[in-house]
């Protein structure tokens, strides 16, 4: 019994580790490798949420033609339990649904990418972090008060579209989770090691120099905010799958903006492996408070949950105060088939001052993507 | 005879503008949008709250609380955080990051107060209005009067403070111009304690006067947070001046705006009402990032051909 718990308990941590990361791994792209002070991610997170929400369960009711003559939005229930019931020995239709899902999720996230870094994505930090914020708050406001789109402060049921595993259900998906998010990594990952990798830390460390040389420094900025907002929007698709509902209230800027700043910021800013080190600290730490938050709910006389907000933020003032580079340092990327062996020979030999070689460390994706010639 | 959204748009409009004076002026002192302003707001609206419903007191005997509590925060946020990690050499983003999460912490400090308020003494404590525990002149309710008086108080004493007197003009000199400043004599560490006290003032002066026009409650900093960002944006970012007008602009449009709105489609269209100042916000970037303040500049150039250069210009 108690093995059991634990084991749900394991899969919940997981769970959510994976759709963290997503949006962390994201954030790391667009502030530590090219700059961009995005604080409205919780935007593409809503975005992709809202989109499961609204069409999935009238794109099933369509296909199976489920009660035509209800309302599908207060009769929500009813027709999802129809819906599961389909779904229940349907397997090709809710692979293609899902899907399809991804695909429109990752179309109009994108869109939404482009029309809310607009404004002000050719102005400096500051300009860019006010207007993001505005727009997060927007998105969520829309959510909560147009009715037909995920219920208002209500909710909506999403369709079990893979409800044909069964039993093994949690499982299957977790699994399915995990190869986006691994597939997600290795875009990032092989993208940070390529052309675009060393442009956007041009980018990012001199925008003027970069134009200088020839960068079109606006293009490149927007194309990282779209490609990641498109990106990120994926966890929002897989949270919604997952707990089989959407919740406008749930898309708050502390759950999905402030907590991934957090997570980057703890594992270190400009580095993928750091991004997944902090997650997995953060998230570990968190779901463990809500597990305990019972226990010391009766002592204090107001919710807990503000007692855990004033926790993480206070840890996270503590890490910007005395480790800012977090638990992970930046490494200088290297560029594929160039012999730094070579090089470093090369320049000793001129007399160039240079730091001593060390021993080849990355981990093993980075290993896989860069390609190095040896010998 | 006075239609009651003239009343809603001035008291709305003097709280925001009032805020706006304070981001600005910690946007130019400290180069940092500050995020955690809106929860020196909500301080203020607690401590009305409390005088009203706990001690049972007059509410604008909250002012001058709210006032020092504000302030109080906002030192303790400026040499407690902003202050060190300057020193340190943190960037913009850092520091921001540093704001959002003291917002937090004082905002979960806030819900334990209401919450607390709640659960012992059984008070009612989110989602109050105080316009019952308000006087009333003829058909102006005391809010109206007071923050209007005050917020002429404000701006005329912002005038005064940084054209007539000494610490203005080192203000000024530590805006255009933080090294050369020092040079010349300037503590610019005392120049950004003060303006950071001001803001915070500023802004729980601004928290006290909204629970007696509008519900309030924790989330109302937040709501007021976005048309305040608008509006300095829409000022400029670069003078206290253009906060103002960005202020009073913003906030009319704001109430006006959204009451037309709702007049033509239908009262639903009101719960958007934050888009108005978003899309303002948006268009004045994409079209003069500088805002207002290079606006008129720009207008007055071409009216008397040059630039105007003033005699008490600092440097």
């Amino acid at each position: 019994m108690i093995e059991n718990v634990l084991l749900k308990w394991c899969i919940d941590l997981f769970m959510f580790f994976l759709l963290y990361l997503i949006v962390t791994m994201n954030l790391n792209f667009m502030y530590g490798y090219t700059g961009i002070p995005h604080f409205g991610i919780s935007l593409s997170v809503a975005g992709g949420g809202y989109v499961v929400g609204a069409l999935s369960g009238r794109i099933l009711r369509w296909v199976y033609n489920v009660y035509p003559e209800l309302d599908f939005m207060y009769e929500n229930s009813k027709i999802t339990n129809e819906i599961n019931a389909n779904l229940a020995n349907d397997p090709l239709v809710g692979i293609g649904v899902f899907l399809l899902i991804i695909v429109i999720s990752l179309i109009l996230n994108a869109g939404l990418g482009y029309i809310v870094s607009r404004p002000a994505i050719r102005l400096s930090g500051s300009y860019l972090i006010i207007v993001l914020i505005g727009m997060a708050e927007a998105m969520r406001i829309i959510g909560m008060n147009y009715y037909p789109l995920v219920g208002g402060t209500f909710w909506i049921h999403v369709p079990d579209v893979f409800n044909w595993m069964g039993e093994l259900r949690t499982e299957g998906f977790l699994i399915i989770c995990t190869l986006f998010t691994l597939g997600i990594f290795l875009i990032l990952q092989a993208m940070s090691t390529s052309p675009l990798g060393r442009v956007v830390r041009a980018v990012r460390e001199n925008p003027m120099s970069a134009e200088c040389v020839g960068k079109d420094v606006v293009g490149i900025r927007t194309k990282v905010v779209v490609m990641c907002s498109a990106l990120t929007s994926i966890a929002g698709v897989l949270y919604g799958f997952y707990i089989h509902a959407v919740l406008s209230t749930a898309y708050t800027r502390s759950t999905w903006t402030f907590y991934p700043w957090l997570m980057f910021m703890v594992g270190g800013i400009g580095n993928n492996m750091g991004a997944v080190l902090g997650t997995f600290v953060f998230v570990t730490l968190r779901r463990l408070i809500i597990f305990y938050k019972h226990n010391i709910e009766i002592y204090v006389p107001f919710q807990v949950q503000w007692l855990e907000q004033i926790m993480t933020g206070t840890m996270l003032l503590l890490i910007i105060l005395f480790r800012p580079q977090g638990l992970l340092p930046e490494k200088p990327t290297k560029m594929r088939g160039l012999d730094y062996d070579k090089l470093h020979d090369e320049l000793e030999n001129k007399g160039v001052k240079v730091p001593e070689k060390k021993a080849e460390k990355g981990n093993i994706f980075q290993r896989l993507l860069s390609r190095r010639s040896k010998g | 005879m006075f239609p009651p959204l003239i009343k809603d748009a001035i008291v709305y409009a003097n709280c925001v503008t009032m805020m706006s004076i304070g981001f600005t002026l910690v946007y130019l002192i400290s180069r940092i949008p500050n995020f955690a302003q809106s929860t020196f707001a909500v301080v203020g609206v607690y401590c009305t709250f409390s005088m009203v419903r706990i001690l049972e007191f007059n509410p604008y005997i909250a002012m001058p609380l709210g006032i020092l509590c504000g302030a109080f925060l906002a030192l303790v946020v400026y040499l407690g955080i902003v202050n060190p990690l300057t020193k340190y050499g943190a960037g913009p983003i850092l520091l921001t990051i540093s704001l959002l999460a003291l917002q937090q912490i004082f905002l979960a400090g806030v819900n334990i107060y209401a919450d607390y308020v709640r659960n012992v003494l059984n008070i009612y404590s989110r989602g109050f209005m105080l316009r019952v525990n308000d006087f009333r002149v003829g058909e102006f309710p005391g809010v109206l009067l007071i923050s209007t008086v005050t917020i002429i108080i404000v701006i005329v004493g912002m005038h005064f403070l940084l054209t007539r007197t000494q610490f203005g003009i080192a203000m000024r000199a530590t805006v255009e111009n933080p090294p050369l400043a020092s040079v010349l004599g300037i503590n610019i560490k005392r120049v950004a304690t003060i303006s950071w006290v001001i803001t915070g003032g500023l802004a729980g002066l601004a928290g006290t006067f909204l629970p007696l026009w509008f519900s309030s409650g924790p989330g109302s900093g937040g709501m007021l947070a976005t048309s305040v960002f608008a509006s300095s944006v829409v000022g400029g970012l670069t003078s206290i001046y253009g906060a103002i007008l960005g202020g009073y602009l913003i906030s009319l449009l704001e109430v006006w705006g959204s009451y037309l709105l709702m007049k033509t489609f239908g009262l639903w269209i009101g719960a958007y009402r934050l888009l108005i100042p978003l899309t303002l916000m948006s268009i004045v970037l994409m079209y003069e990032p500088g805002g207002l303040a290079v606006i008129i500049e720009k207008v007055r150039t071409k009216l008397w051909g040059t630039k105007r250069v003033r005699e008490d210009e600092p440097i």
